[in-house]
């Protein structure tokens, strides 16, 4: 299949992206808050109640002047476990509606718009298992190289503490541009399953050739729009941030009226307590901004990408999605 | 210099013969473009420059402050930073605000930058009435950006700590304060804003333009609590702008009100008010007062510049 269209110039990426923000906003808003409205008020509870339980504990701490003791602890593991669920469920949210947006983006870019439903539904079905799956694989590469440099380290350490403390800085040397470089070439891998409908190996590969020859081009131009998209939506964010928190600066300018700035500790605690729902939503709505910018321009670097290196291989995809007429086998080129 | 005061001073179209125009690329796009990169080239500058002038002067600080109550020690570390923060506000403006944006109007758009930003004359009348109208404005948006603070129960203490950077003791620190906080922002945001932002969105959006410049410039100025006083100043600028089609006014309106900021906080050594520059609790009534005074001035700005007034779009 030709490439919907050449190889893009910088000018061309942003001009694109900015267009096709416009175009698809309305629906990639609906997606991203169908799916995240859930996680982000699971978020709320969870962060308020893991800030609630720590203050708790601090003050029994004060209180009683021992060392945390098991009943104390446990409580605050509970929460902390909530915590951990509801931030899994809020990184799930983030993945699929990533996929849904990609694919309403991907189908604007081909002239065949979808609605936000239609990409829901088509998300729903498998691709969303794929996208957990890619993701699954990739960060068990990660962490499991992180294990093994960590028995390698171990193994130094038992022979020498200073042979040990020379391959730490060693490894952490080597380590950060390693997941860098393979980070960068499976960057595309979530946007393949989504686009082209491939499977969990498949994607991996997709991405991996997709970017060779172009690496450098490619995290230039990554670094460059992460770093504009993040701060326009810190510019937009701060005010709602702010307001989500209201209560909670009112309470601590209260304070600092009443005591004339000298606020000790222990007044902080019930300021504690009231910190996490304001955070959870502030971050939930930075994400929810980000949701409305990342995937569009990671969907047009793509197809820049594929028309850059179109020049072959054939990867066969889901039937369903031939014959839906929306999109035809493609060409991986250097597959 | 006879070509740039020929071009800059008559309200001529400029030639669009830039690298953006000539590619015939979506202008919004580049309105908006070009407004994040000059924000993100400004701010990490203005933070790195910031941060280098703090840790230069702060390690000096840090024995005196010892001991000191929570007041004292903002209060004394405020003082030493003052100047620093003022310097690097007028490097970070001029350097990173108004270099990256005459940069990219000339590279995208045109080499003709003051004929883009429509640094045109204007007619004395239009001139007096948008400063008289920013005058009358000055007062309603302290009273919301008051309303804030009173709601969040900001101590006066702390009010008083924030002021100090645009607070000046002797005339000679009002001079360099009238440089920094109203001359500089003035040229250099008003260049930006309404020079650029404005311009190029009104190409496509019309009088839409004014509302969504003014939105983003209260956005840019990163102050929740002013965020709708600093709005309303943005699309009162911004109406002179699209009425006037001429930077100028929008510079003074601008000037005007930082001046009258900076005046209000110009004291002696006893730290007694020198202007009292709406030194007085400002009503309910005696906002919407204000209100409809500056509606009325609006309006006749509008009045006064419905003969030249074109409706441009490119």
């Amino acid at each position: 299949m030709n490439p919907p269209f050449p190889p893009l110039t910088l000018g061309d990426i942003f001009e694109k992206t900015f267009s096709l923000i416009g175009k698809t906003f309305f629906r990639n808003l609906c997606i991203a808050v169908l799916i995240l409205l859930f996680p982000i008020i699971l978020m709320a509870i969870a962060t308020d109640d893991f800030y609630s339980s720590l203050a708790d504990m601090k003050d029994t701490i004060h209180q009683v002047q021992s060392e945390p003791s098991l009943d104390m602890i446990l409580p605050i593991l509970s929460t902390l476990s909530f915590f951990l669920l509801a931030t899994f469920v809020f990184a799930l949210g983030v993945l699929f509606a990533e996929i849904a947006i990609s694919i309403v983006v991907s189908r604007e870019i081909l002239s065949h718009p979808i609605t936000f439903s239609d990409a829901l539904s088509e998300m729903f079905n498998l691709k969303w298992l794929y996208g957990i799956g890619q993701a699954v694989l990739k960060y068990s590469i990660f962490i499991g190289g992180i294990i093994i440099i960590g028995i390698i380290l171990a193994i130094f350490a038992a022979l020498s503490k200073m042979l040990m403390g020379l391959m730490v800085v060693l490894c952490l040397l080597a380590l950060i541009p390693v997941i860098v470089y393979i980070g960068l070439k499976w960057y595309f891998s979530l946007i393949a399953i989504a686009v082209d409908d491939l499977t969990v190996i498949e994607s991996l590969r997709a991405s991996w050739y997709l970017v060779e020859g172009y690496w450098w081009r490619t995290f230039g131009i990554l670094l460059l729009l992460s770093i504009l998209t993040q701060f326009a939506i810190s510019i937009v964010s701060l005010p709602i941030t702010f307001g989500s928190m209201w209560d909670v600066y009112k309470e601590y300018f209260t304070m600092l009226g009443k005591t004339g700035g000298n606020i000790n500790p222990e007044m902080l605690k019930n300021l504690e307590k009231s910190f996490g729902p304001g955070i959870a939503i502030g971050s939930g709505i930075s994400a929810l901004l980000s949701l409305l910018v990342t995937p569009v321009y990671t969907v047009v670097l793509y197809y820049d990408l594929r028309a850059r290196g179109n020049t072959g291989t054939t990867i066969q995809q889901n039937p369903a999605v031939v014959q839906d007429g929306s999109q035809e086998p493609i060409d991986l080129g250097q597959f | 210099m006879d070509h740039l005061n020929e071009e800059s001073l008559e309200r001529t179209p400029p030639i669009f013969d830039g690298s953006w125009e000539r590619a015939h690329r979506n202008i919004t796009t580049a309105a908006f473009l070009g407004l994040i990169i000059t924000g993100v080239v400004y701010f990490y500058a203005q933070t790195i420059i910031t941060g280098i002038l703090f840790f230069l002067n702060i390690s000096g600080t840090q024995e005196i402050i010892k001991g000191k109550t929570f007041i004292e020690q903002i209060s004394h570390t405020m003082t030493v930073l003052k100047n620093p923060l003022r310097y690097s506000l007028i490097v970070s403006q001029f350097l990173f605000m108004l270099l990256p944006i005459v940069w990219i109007i000339k590279r995208w758009h045109t080499i003709h930058v003051l004929s883009y930003v429509r640094i045109a004359r204007i007619p004395l009348l239009e001139l007096v009435v948008a400063v008289a109208a920013t005058v009358c404005f000055v007062p309603v948006s302290g009273s919301i950006s008051e309303f804030f603070v009173t709601k969040l129960n900001i101590p006066d203490f702390l009010a008083q700590v924030h002021a100090q950077i645009f607070t000046s003791y002797s005339s000679q620190e009002l001079l360099w304060l009238i440089v920094v906080v109203c001359i500089t922002p003035a040229v250099c945001e008003e260049m930006l804003f309404r020079g650029y932002v404005q311009r190029t969105l009104e190409r496509t959006l019309g009088m839409k333009s004014v509302f969504i410049t003014g939105i983003i410039f209260g956005l840019y100025h990163m102050q929740p609590l002013n965020l709708i006083s600093l709005s309303c100043l943005g699309i009162l600028i911004g109406y002179f702008y699209y009425r006037s089609k001429s930077l100028v006014p929008c510079i003074f309106a601008h000037f005007t009100n930082n001046l009258l900021a900076v005046l209000s906080l110009y004291k002696t050594q006893h730290e007694q008010t020198v202007f009292r520059v709406f030194d007085f609790e400002i009503t309910f009534l005696g906002g919407i007062a204000a209100l409809l005074l500056t509606g009325t001035l609006v309006f006749l700005y509008y009045q006064i510049t419905k003969k030249n007034f074109v409706k441009q779009f490119g």
